[in-house]
């Protein structure tokens, strides 16, 4: 199992459109992906999930991956956090 | 995925639709709109519906999203489920929609679907207020759930 904290650096924070990126991506691997905030934790794999988190801009978030391809997944999550989504701020 | 369509009176499918695809461009191809006009005849929207349906249907049958039970849009979308190829989800919300985004890749029937829409839909409905002040008390836990 894989764990990493990382912030939320775009404008928006983690709405709709970027939700959809993170869904995307996680669903690329078969490990299980879960995201939290101090709050709750959810399934990296589910929209609604994440949206639930509502996490604006500098809200950190947990991210846990567990199976045969968590270090990639891990990787590419983290790597989208850090790209703001592909947004310009 | 089985195909959906959006069915509504008024310019409602298509908005919707088109917002969920804002969200998620990956809905492109399996979603489609089919918004009624208001004055529009119900024969004419029955045979518009049929033509829809048979263009969209790639053997597992179609899911019919609409706006109300018991308007138009859904009472011309009723007879078509005696063909078993069609179900339908009435009060369409944009969470359905994006549920959809979760459901991609996964093996299931036309009902097994349509179910998990609706509930999806249902689950999102809240009341803001009383969803955060239960989630800082910590009486709701973890969405776990792939929702």
């Amino acid at each position: 199992m894989r764990k990493a904290t990382i912030p939320v650096t775009n404008k928006l924070g983690l709405h709709a459109r970027a939700a959809a990126k993170v869904v995307h991506t996680a669903n690329q691997f078969d490990s299980d992906i879960m995201i939290g905030t101090d709050d709750e934790e959810v399934n990296a794999k589910s929209i609604l999930g994440l949206l639930t988190l509502a996490a604006t801009r500098g809200t950190s978030v947990t991210v846990r991956t567990d199976g045969d391809d968590e270090d990639d997944a891990m990787e590419a999550i983290v790597r989208l956090f850090e790209n703001r989504f592909g947004e310009d701020e | 995925m089985i195909p959906v369509l959006v069915l509504s009176h008024g310019n409602l499918a298509e908005e919707i639709f088109m917002a969920a695809r804002t969200i998620d461009p990956h809905l492109e191809g399996t979603v489609e709109a089919l918004s009624l006009p208001w004055d529009v005849d119900s024969d004419v929207a029955a045979g518009q519906l049929r033509t829809r349906l048979k263009e969209m249907n790639r053997g597992d049958g179609v899911l019919i999203l609409t706006d109300m039970f018991g308007g138009t849009a859904t009472n011309v979308a009723l007879p078509f489920l005696e063909s078993e190829e069609v179900e339908v989800v009435t009060g369409v919300n944009l969470p359905m929609m994006l549920k959809l985004t979760s459901l991609r890749g996964r093996e299931q029937t036309l009902h097994e679907m349509a179910v998990r829409l609706m509930e999806a839909g249902q689950k999102s409905i809240r009341v803001a207020s009383e969803y955060l002040r239960a989630r800082r008390n910590g009486t709701r836990h973890s969405g776990g759930s792939r929702e």
